[in-house]
């Protein structure tokens, strides 16, 4: 191959190609750049039916078998044809592009996936997935048609990239065209055709020269197309021309929006231009951040920046400008006049007819100097912090740009207007309005013929754009998950709403499992080993070591051990399960993990990061068995300080497998004395003087309110809910892991001091506690201190009312929710300091001891591996860029699978309420001007109640200074009082939501 | 090169006579042949390379960058590095600066660097002086005006009036797009009209005074026996400041008389025009070359 490039460029038939262009930078620098091109002729067509082009050679000599079928796909109009489409299509389309039935044979111009990664990663990723040769059934080929002396296209004079990016698809379907009909043997017969023949193959004998399909929804470049002879389709015509074309319409990217609503007035003010967004940002008048919709009120935004230590409220719909929950945006400050009080009411879309006056008409035209001295304003305002009513006022924004869009999969069902009156034989399109679960997401237009069909089923829909004519956004329908409520419906629901990968491990990853399987063993002798790795592991089966977990644990990540040392010490192992001797870096198993990040825990089902063999059986601690461990073993005293840290790859066997009630009652029966069960004690008495000593350096102890729900085993339907109980033996678990990861963390710092994956906890700003402190303070006299996490602990111990036993939980969950989370980050990233867990009080934290169900924990363990010379790292580990990316990604991934845990209780005690309705305590967490948010701790719900349902509405009288709402009662028009923190008595009950169609726990006051 | 005593006496006198005679025959107003082309680093925005018959060669790359206006006073930079001397050299730095400061005198390119109100482009002119014989003043005069003509600067896409609201400048993605520094008509029939617009940069000549008589372009020889070296700057089809004598490495310096400083002028007034002409010719000739390669 190297020869026929060289032998073209030196006869100089323009083997090398030139292309120059400008760079904008983002700080507005404009610099030229020049690339060289080589273009060679012996990139293959990939066709089976072409006798011509050799396919390429793999490292070990094989060829690559041609992609492209002889015999392709095809339909009653058209014959056997290969698909050519263009970027739009592969952005817009790739649902359809992912479908079983339809686009079989396509080829991707180079050209066409270089657009896509510029556009949208995500899209770019799945079409990546679609052209990787592993499962080839799609059959789709990237075409390197830059590369290709026939088929590489210079820009014209004054063309635009556009032009000539089509221009270059045109000329890649024109020579698949030419290339085809030269070299396709139409005289071969073939025979097996009748084998895979799928459809209208019975007539034919002859190898047909297959056609070429250009999919392109631009006009022009399809009477361009026509004009150079290529066969160009619509994407519409072309679906058409399948049997099922119909249903595969509704799949298809609503593009005809823009043509039927040219004449429309924008509802909605255009962005800024690029540059202004990014001179604004600059120059400090406009400001980039997250845009996060509030939970209670969909008209309501609030986007964190660097400037301003509170977040910036974006209020009502103009406002908001087509921002999305999740947005990068930028936003430009309003006039002072316009700055508004944070809403405290619930407004919820559906219960919205229309949007409340839109009156922020007023546009003035503002120089920079106003704009700044506006900004200034804005900062001395939050920083203001009086008591007076003004000072709440908040400064407000205005979107006028979006940096980066956040869309993904919504799931959603069909609105309750939208499905009226539906009759299941029309088959007419329709315009419906599909409701999203996310109740920060609006409303979204999809265009469907099979409404009937919709109704009453959790479907998943894609957005196409957000025109500014439209007060909603536009997408299309992907796929329908079931009924709602049923299970696998919800279920499913759940996992995709928090972006949770539930697929199957696919093959590539199941062939990096030991090929034993089951019955794969630790090695019986290992001295005699010649594995150098096998011999620096330490043989520590002698020792008593046991695992204490929850009930039905089958992943165990962790063992222990403890036994008195002739100096009267003790020595504490803690043995974590060794992952990382079957999960490699740099494989497919590696990267499978790496990407899910962690196992996500739903009440009746495990979504695992490893395979099964892996999690649940052969590094799993199970009893009785030889098993590979990562060991720390320290030397203690008795009075739980330490005198020496080792840390070693090891051997164990553990003695036996306890769940935490089992191993309680095995410590506390005195008659009881093997040495199993004194290691057993001397762990818990250890146990109990770290936490004393963790405790003491003001380590938190926060609540949230943690319930189970038991299943019955059978059909996994719900049984009842419980609040988890906590035994002395779970914190005696916890204590040693904490010492653990605290260790390895210490170690792994100080061999990498760069990339060593570490966790860290900042100190929550005093911003976030302002409320729950004002509300303290008014209405119960006590305060949290927030010095320190020292006296934040302390702080919250004093929270107690002695009349409400619960009422120090109730401040500490909702000192938790005051609270920054918690994430994983590359050391170099943060200096020393910053380095802090705040909550846990130590000066520097990783995860360690659950590698079988968090990535961190692998990465952690190759890097101790690494800084112990048991075996070199990995350089991915070793590089900062690397780490912080893998970090970005499994904070991520813990954040989504928190949230997908607690949906999943969520739905499971809507469940069990349905059979179940009953009276319950409950804590008002929340006042709003019309409603109030009520905990039930029993159940771990929250739920709100409406104006509506507390009392007559038109007596109600909203005090924001005690946060008290009063109002008289409907029928004996006795004075209600209802303010934060008060315990009310409510009545518990599941109700199907009518807006977003889930069961949800429903409240009522009882007096 | 190193002379006896009787052939710089003879060389003198021969320079002195009425009318002299210069060694290679040159008339006083005529310079060495040179060989120049433009646009010969491909990642430059502009750049030029000319060879001296004497073996004297130079290259010349423009490079730009975007500035906010207010953050620099001076919009051109000029870097000249001679081979085989030092950076700190006296000879290097007096180049740089005589270039920076009359490139940044004229008001005309500052016009053209302009982008919006906030921002500008600052060019980089990065001089190599590969080898020289004679005093390379002259020949790094004409390589940077070669370099000029040839700089293209990107296509500003985004509105040029920011003075409300900051904008950061956004630029056409086409190279192909990019305005030229200098409007050159390119094709030979526009080259007749001359707009008011049109601008060429400043050609700077060194000349060397011997008695009573003035020679442009001195070789070596020349620059041994002259008085003093002279250069006079020309730009746009006159002569402009500045106007200074320079240390060419005479061994018997001495000042200059009325009547010299009068023949020196007519000299540049007679060649500028036609020095700045063949160098745009060469300059059109290689635009026109590169454009018919695709």
């Amino acid at each position: 191959m190297a020869v026929a490039t060289k032998r073209q460029s030196s006869s100089g038939r323009g083997s090398i190609a030139h292309k120059v262009f400008v760079r904008s930078s983002k700080a507005g620098n404009a610099s030229k750049i020049v690339r060289e091109q080589y273009l060679r002729s012996d990139i293959p067509c990939s066709s089976e039916a072409c006798s011509v082009c050799i396919p390429p050679q793999n490292a070990d000599g094989t060829f690559r078998p041609p992609v492209l079928a002889k015999i392709p796909n095809s339909n009653k109009q058209r014959g056997p044809h290969y698909v050519v489409v263009d970027t739009n299509i592969a952005l817009k389309a790739i649902d359809l592009l992912e479908h079983k039935s339809i686009f079989y044979d396509v080829i991707i111009p180079q050209i066409v996936l270089e657009e896509v990664r510029n556009r949208s990663l995500p899209v770019y990723n799945r079409l990546r997935n679609l052209t990787k040769a592993s499962d080839d059934e799609k059959r789709f080929y990237v075409f390197h048609n830059e590369f290709h002396q026939d088929t590489h296209v210079t820009r014209n004079k004054n063309e635009s990239i556009n032009d000539r990016n089509d221009r270059a698809i045109r000329q890649t379907s024109k020579w698949y065209q030419d290339h085809l009909k030269k070299t396709v043997d139409t005289r071969q017969n073939i025979s097996s055709m009748d084998v895979d023949g799928d459809s209208s193959s019975s007539s034919a004998k002859m190898v047909v020269v297959p056609q070429i399909v250009l999919i392109s929804d631009d006009r022009d470049n399809r009477t361009k197309a026509e004009a150079e002879g290529i066969t160009a389709l619509s994407l519409r015509s072309y679906l058409k021309e399948f049997p099922n074309g119909d249903d595969l319409l509704d799949l298809a990217p609503s593009d005809d929006w823009t043509a039927t609503s040219s004449g429309l007035a924008a509802i909605y003010p255009s962005f800024y231009p690029m540059s202004r967004l990014l001179g604004g940002i600059k120059n400090g008048t406009l400001h980039q951040g997250i845009l996060s919709i509030s939970q209670f009120n969909f008209l309501e935004g609030s986007v964190r920046t660097q400037a301003y230590p509170k977040p910036i409220l974006v209020l009502g719909r103009e406002n908001l400008n087509r921002g999305f929950n999740g947005d990068v945006v930028v936003v430009e400050l309003l006039p002072k006049s316009q700055w508004k009080i944070p809403s405290s009411s619930i407004i919820e879309e559906e219960e919205l007819g229309k949007t409340e006056g839109a009156d922020n008409e007023s546009e003035t035209i503002e120089t920079d100097e106003e704009r700044k001295a506006l900004a200034e304003e804005a900062l001395k305002a939050q920083h203001q912090q009086g008591e007076s009513a003004a000072s709440k006022v908040q400064p407000t924004a205005r979107i006028v740009g979006i940096i980066k869009r956040n869309w993904r999969f919504y799931v959603g069902h069909v609105s309750a207007q939208s499905a009226a009156g539906v009759s299941s034989s029309d088959n007419s399109q329709k315009s419906i309005f599909v409701v999203p679960l996310d109740k920060c997401i609006p409303r979204i237009r999809i265009k469907t013929r099979k409404l009937g069909e919709l109704v009453n089923k959790r479907i998943v829909v894609s957005i196409d754009d957000w025109p500014i004519h439209s007060r909603h956004p536009e997408g299309h329908f992907i796929r329908s998950l079931g009924e709602i409520e049923s299970k696998e419906a919800e279920t499913e629901a759940l996992l995709l709403e928090h972006d949770v990968e539930y697929r199957p491990f696919p093959k590539s990853v199941l062939n990096c499992l030991p090929p034993e399987g089951h019955d794969w063993k630790v090695p019986e002798n290992i001295e005699s080993t010649t594995d150098e790795q096998l011999k620096k592991r330490r043989d520590l089966r002698h020792l008593l070591v046991c695992s204490i977990d929850p009930p039905n644990c089958q992943d165990i990540d962790d063992a222990l051990h403890a036994h008195v040392l002739p100096n009267g010490n003790y020595e504490v192992g803690v043995h974590i399960a060794d992952v990382t001797h079957f999960v490699k870096p740099n494989t497919p198993l590696d990267d499978e993990g790496a990407s899910r990040g962690t196992s996500v825990y739903l009440v009746d089902k495990r979504i695992d990061m490893l395979p099964m063999l892996l999690g649940t059986d052969l590094c799993s601690l199970k009893p009785y068995v030889d098993r590979f461990s990562f060991s720390v073993l320290w030397e203690m005293t008795p009075q739980g300080e330490i005198v020496n840290t080792e840390f070693t790859k090891s051997i164990i066997r553990s003695r036996e497998a306890f769940e935490y009630g089992q191993a309680q009652a095995r410590i506390d029966d005195e008659s009881q004395n093997d040495d199993l069960t004194k290691g057993m004690r001397i762990l818990l008495d250890l146990s109990k003087k770290l936490k004393k000593g963790r405790m003491d350096a003001g380590a938190l102890n926060l609540s949230s309110p943690e319930v189970k729900v038991n299943t019955e085993s059978e059909t996994s339907d719900p049984g009842n809910v419980e609040i988890k109980k906590l035994l002395d033996t779970n914190s005696l678990v916890e204590e040693f892991m904490l010492l653990a990861n605290i260790s390895v963390a210490k170690k792994i710092y100080e061999s990498y001091p760069q990339t060593a994956m570490l966790r860290r906890h900042g100190a929550p700003p005093a911003t976030n506690f302002e409320i729950l402190n004002d509300q303290l303070r008014i209405k119960k006299g006590m305060s949290i201190d927030l010095e320190s996490s020292k006296t934040l602990a302390d702080s919250l111990d004093k929270c107690v009312d002695p009349e409400e036993p619960f009422f120090n939980n109730l401040v500490r969950i909702m000192a938790t929710r005051c609270m920054l989370a918690a994430e994983y980050f590359p050391s170099g990233e943060y200096g020393y300091p910053e380095f802090r867990h705040y909550g846990l009080a130590s000066e520097i934290y990783t995860h360690f001891t659950s590698p079988i169900r968090r990535y961190a924990d692998v990465v952690a363990h190759r890097q101790l591996a690494g800084a112990i010379d048991y075996e070199s790292l990995h350089p991915s580990h070793r590089d900062r860029n690397k780490m912080e990316s893998i970090c970005r990604n499994i904070n991520k991934r813990h954040r989504n699978a928190q949230f997908a845990g607690r949906a999943s209780i969520e739905y499971y005690v809507g469940q069990v309420l349905k059979a179940d309705e009953s009276e319950q305590e409950g804590f008002i967490i929340k006042v709003f001007s019309n409603g109030i948010n009520i905990l039930v701790p029993k159940f771990g719900v929250e739920s709100l109640i409406h104006l509506e349902d507390l009392g007559d509405p038109e007596t109600a009288s909203y005090d924001e200074d005690t946060y008290t709402l009063h109002l008289q009662s409907k029928d004996d028009k006795k004075p209600i009082a209802l303010s934060i923190f008060d315990k009310v008595k409510v009545y518990v009950r599941s109700v199907k939501d009518e807006t977003s169609g889930k069961r949800k726990v429903h409240m009522s006051l009882r007096s | 090169m190193k002379y006896s005593p009787a052939e710089l006496s003879y060389l003198k006198e021969s320079l002195k006579a009425s009318p002299p005679i210069r060694p290679d025959a040159r008339l006083e107003t005529q310079l060495r042949p040179i060989e120049a082309i433009s646009n010969i680093l491909p990642t430059a925005n502009g750049s030029a390379r000319i060879r001296a018959s004497d073996g004297g060669e130079c290259i010349v790359g423009v490079k730009a960058k975007v500035v906010p206006t207010s953050s620099t006073s001076e919009l051109i930079n000029v870097d000249v590095e001679i081979s085989g001397l030092k950076e700190n050299n006296s000879l290097a730095s007096t180049l740089s600066s005589i270039f920076q400061s009359t490139l940044n005198s004229s008001q005309s390119l500052r016009q053209r660097l302009k982008l919006t109100s906030r921002f500008s482009f600052k060019l980089f002119i990065d001089v190599l002086v590969l080898s020289n014989q004679s005093h390379p003043l002259g020949l790094v005069s004409l390589t940077i005006y070669l370099a000029l003509l040839s700089t293209k600067l990107p296509l500003l896409t985004s509105s040029t009036d920011d003075s409300k609201a900051e904008e950061v400048p956004v630029f056409h993605d086409d190279w192909d797009q990019a305005r030229p520094l200098c409007d050159i008509p390119v094709t030979q029939s526009d080259s007749s009209k001359k707009s008011d617009s049109h601008w060429t940069p400043p050609l700077i000549l060194l000349m060397a005074v011997v008695g009573e008589n003035i020679f442009i372009d001195p070789t070596n020889a020349e620059e041994q026996v002259a008085s003093t070296g002279l250069f006079i700057s020309w730009s746009n089809g006159s002569i402009s400041a500045p106007l200074r004598t320079l240390d060419i490495g005479s061994t018997d310096p001495q000042g200059i008389s009325s009547t010299v400083l009068s023949k020196a002028y007519s000299i540049v007034e007679q060649c500028g025009q036609e020095i700045s002409d063949s160098l745009t010719a060469v300059y059109v000739q290689d635009e026109d070359a590169s454009s018919s390669d695709f």
